[in-house]
């Protein structure tokens, strides 16, 4: 995140020691969207997840049910 | 994480959707590796240290830094173009002779009353100018997120719109082209830009 939001918001040609206004308010919003990406990203995930941990479990129900 | 949480979770058959804590704290506390000290949710006003940054980042701390700075600087402006230009009387001489001047006294209260009338001038043309441009520049920048030389151009636009405001729009239009090529002629030499 720290190097993602460093490409696309700070300047290469330091000419200050401090990040500017607009280079502040460009990590902000770099930071609340990359947060905000990987929460959403990891609601997916997990569903997905869930999903195939759930088609597992009843494939190997079958699997002993046929076994007995 | 929530991935590695997925598998100590048991799947029952009707998952009930928990109402997802969007907060930056919590989010903060799923979405990084370990918490980060700075992402603390708990802390009240009183555990963390004063912080001063509004002192320095807000845009109306900034407009009215401009606005006390521009005083001053017109102040001394006023004082020096008063002094310099109030010094010889318009008339002396008519006809020939020499027209009586008025006491070295007079001529002096004279003097100071008019360069104080100026540097009064000065000093709110100076604080308007510096305070309206810092505060739009300001504005301009964090709304962009961009730190480079098109904030002052149209900060300068606004300033040069904002000082002719008074005289219409066709003045105003041509104050705000004027002030912003000489802002952007200035600010290439002189600004911190890349």
């Amino acid at each position: 995140m720290a190097s993602t939001c460093f490409e696309k918001c700070a300047s290469r040609k330091h000419k200050e020691n401090d990040l500017a206004l607009g280079e502040m308010s460009c990590s902000d919003r770099c930071v609340a969207k990359y947060l905000e990406a990987q929460e959403k990203v990891g609601v997916v995930l997990q569903k997905a997840n869930e999903a195939q941990m759930a088609q597992q479990k009843s494939l190997q129900d079958m699997q002993n049910a046929l076994g007995n | 994480s929530s991935s590695s949480s997925s598998s100590s979770s048991s799947a029952s058959p009707n998952p009930s959707p928990n109402p997802i804590d969007m907060s930056l704290g919590a989010l903060t506390m799923r979405s990084l590796p370990y918490p980060q000290p700075w992402s603390r949710t708990n802390a009240s006003p009183s555990d963390l240290p004063p912080n001063f940054a509004w002192m320095s980042e807000s845009c109306g701390s900034k407009a009215a830094i401009g606005v006390f700075g521009g005083g001053l600087m017109g102040l001394v402006m006023g004082v020096f173009m008063g002094a310099l230009t109030d010094m010889t009387p318009p008339v002396t001489i008519i006809d020939g002779r020499e027209v009586p001047q008025a006491p070295l006294k007079e001529q002096m209260r004279t003097t100071m009353r008019a360069t104080a009338d100026k540097s009064v001038y000065w000093c709110r043309q100076f604080a308007f100018i510096t305070g309206v441009f810092g505060g739009s520049e300001c504005l301009v920048e964090k709304y962009r997120g961009k730190h480079d030389v098109w904030n002052a151009v149209v900060s300068g636009c606004v300033t040069g719109a904002a000082m002719q405001a008074k005289q219409g729009p066709q003045a105003s239009a041509i104050g705000c082209g004027g002030f912003a090529a000489f802002s952007l002629v200035i600010d290439s030499f002189m600004g911190t830009h890349s």
